[in-house]
């Protein structure tokens, strides 16, 4: 028969054993850990995203200043 | 870790205003300038100038229109060039975060700046270029010309009267705009018989031009119209049905118009010509004499 919930809380709570904080943070230092992109690559994605911002608010303002005088066409 | 040299904040600064007047002077911690720029620009330039192309007699549009876009450009630069001076007493608060910036960026350049241009176009006044010689002689293939969009629609200003030259979606292809122009509303009779045209059994020409060429006039108005090459036996006599305008091209010859793919709904009738601003052809290089003509 299993013990009831009200019999374990009168037991009291369970020690961990000792070591195991040690053993513990030891695995942690050993996970493998995501490597970040080489710097290089890091810089050219920061340019590409910079000149493709600067290329679309360019585009965007230019659309704008000049948008009363921007054609369409009627036959 | 390095902070960016003088130099490199002030070129940061100077590209920030560059693609969004008011960015650069936000990266230099001035956030009040930055929103006042920003107003300026957005809402005193184009919707400025599209006061000016609607409201303005036609004698002084083109001239203010230029002023205005100069204007436009102009507080363009000087975001520019105070961004560059800001950014040598530049000062950081921790507000001024990357995501700031980019949720910034992207509400002003992808959503404020399209969404207002877009009305201005769709609302008040839009450029449009002519390629076909439907409306010769009075528009010539190579003008571009501005119209009052605020025309025809609930709350606009004027509606669609005899004799305007109306931008309209073409019924048969509503990917097309044409330009032509109104000669008979809701309700009135249009009679054609070989080259003369009765609205409500009035004739419209007033005086002979020529041999092909017509003067027309109606409520008060008068245009030129152009009959070479048309057919000299066409008979139409039609009562305008309701919610619909009957156009006509003013070179009879050769322009589609009501004769062909019958009257328009006048819901599609969506700007009216104003004024030519620019007019070139390939023969004749710029034609300067029709900058700023009024459209009759």
């Amino acid at each position: 028969m299993k013990p009831s919930i009200d019999d374990l809380l009168e037991q009291g709570l369970l020690e961990p054993p000792p070591g195991f904080e040690r053993r513990v943070m030891a695995r942690i230092a050993a996970e493998p850990r995501a490597k970040a992109p080489p710097a290089r690559i890091r810089r050219a994605l920061q340019w590409l995203a910079l000149l493709a911002g600067a290329a679309f608010g360019g585009a965007q303002l230019l659309a704008f200043a000049f948008g009363t005088w921007t054609v369409a066409v009627a036959y | 870790m390095n902070s960016p040299s003088p130099r490199a904040v002030r070129w940061r600064a100077a590209l920030m205003s560059m693609v969004l007047p008011g960015f650069g002077q936000l990266h230099n911690g001035r956030p009040n300038r930055a929103i006042w720029i920003f107003l300026a620009f957005s809402l005193l330039s184009v919707p400025a100038m599209a006061w000016i192309a609607t409201r303005l007699p036609v004698a002084w549009t083109l001239s203010a229109l230029l002023a205005s876009l100069a204007a436009t450009l102009g507080l363009w630069f000087y975001s520019i060039v105070d961004a560059w001076r800001g950014a040598a007493t530049r000062a950081i608060r921790p507000w001024q975060t990357g995501g700031l910036y980019a949720l910034v960026f992207v509400l002003c350049a992808g959503l404020v700046l399209p969404l207002t241009i877009e009305h201005v176009r769709s609302r008040y006044v839009a450029s449009w270029r002519i390629p076909s010689a439907s409306m010769s002689p009075g528009i010539l293939p190579g003008d571009i010309l501005f119209a009052d969009m605020s025309y025809n629609c609930p709350g606009c200003r004027s509606a669609v009267g005899r004799g305007d030259v109306v931008i309209l979606t073409y019924p048969n292809d509503r990917t097309l705009s044409y330009i032509k122009r109104v000669v008979g509303l809701p309700g009135d009779r249009v009679r054609i018989e070989g080259r003369r045209v009765w609205v409500n059994d009035v004739p419209l020409e007033a005086a002979e031009g020529g041999q092909d060429v017509l003067r027309e006039r109606l409520d008060g108005r008068s245009w030129t119209v152009s009959w070479r090459e048309a057919p000299a036996d066409q008979a139409i006599d039609l009562m305008v049905p309701p919610g619909t305008v009957y156009v006509l091209a003013d070179n009879r010859g050769q322009g589609r118009d009501s004769r062909h793919f019958g009257a328009v709904p006048l819901r599609d009738v969506v700007g009216r010509a104003r004024q030519i601003w620019f007019s070139s052809s390939a023969a004749a290089g710029v034609r300067w004499s029709r900058l700023g003509m009024a459209v009759d």
